[in-house]
């Protein structure tokens, strides 16, 4: 799965252990899912949408 | 009782395990400094007690770190949970074969170690994990 968190933790200003800290997950996670390494659960991809006030599928979307 | 058991925050878990670790070798020590043998034959149930009361505090503080341990990972961040469930995985895969081929050899080469296959499975169940992490956190770096 893709995702565009890394621009839109830039576009906040937010380092990742910011972001890692209000979603309540380690920075590693943070890291990995920017990574696309690991999908996140469905309770913290909606933990992510609320902090940058989208919905999940314009942060989070499958590979064509 | 589950409610408490899953709030509790099982701390100090370190410091249980460094002193449970050496409360396992305590008997082995203390026996080094005391006549063993006149102690066995003058009063065994001594003797019995300076095995037993160590190892059974340890047992416990073992017990305390691995619950501790148990309830941290569940607790806890959900891309350590992921790692910990994939080294499980590896690790049960791993002992079993490990037991598959074990009691082959035994059973043909070396009967009498079959005595002991429960003692070398823990100890590769053991290792298996701690390779297990290392190589399932490679997978999310």
């Amino acid at each position: 799965m893709k995702n565009n968190l890394h621009v839109l933790r830039a576009e906040k200003r937010l380092s990742q252990d910011d972001l890692a800290k209000l979603v309540d997950v380690s920075r590693q996670t943070i890291n990995a899912i920017e990574r696309e390494k690991y999908d996140p659960s469905l309770p913290l991809a909606l933990k992510i949408a609320k902090v940058f006030n989208k919905k999940v599928e314009e942060i989070f979307f499958l590979e064509d | 009782m589950q409610r408490i058991i899953i709030n509790f925050s099982f701390p100090y878990k370190t410091t249980v395990l460094i002193f449970s670790a050496v409360l396992i070798f305590l008997p082995i020590i203390l026996i080094e400094f005391i006549d063993a043998k006149s102690l066995i034959d003058e009063e065994p149930f001594l003797f019995r007690s300076i095995l037993l009361i160590p190892t059974f505090i340890a047992m416990l503080g073992f017990i305390y770190c691995t619950l501790g341990y148990h309830f941290q990972i569940l607790r806890g961040d959900e891309l350590k949970l992921r790692i910990h469930l994939e080294s499980l995985n590896i690790t049960f895969t791993t002992t079993l074969i490990s037991m598959f081929i074990l009691i082959f050899m035994f059973l043909n080469f070396s009967p009498t170690l079959l005595n002991y296959i429960l003692v070398i499975l823990s100890v590769i169940a053991i290792i298996s994990y701690v390779v297990g992490i290392e190589i399932v956190k490679e997978k999310y770096k």
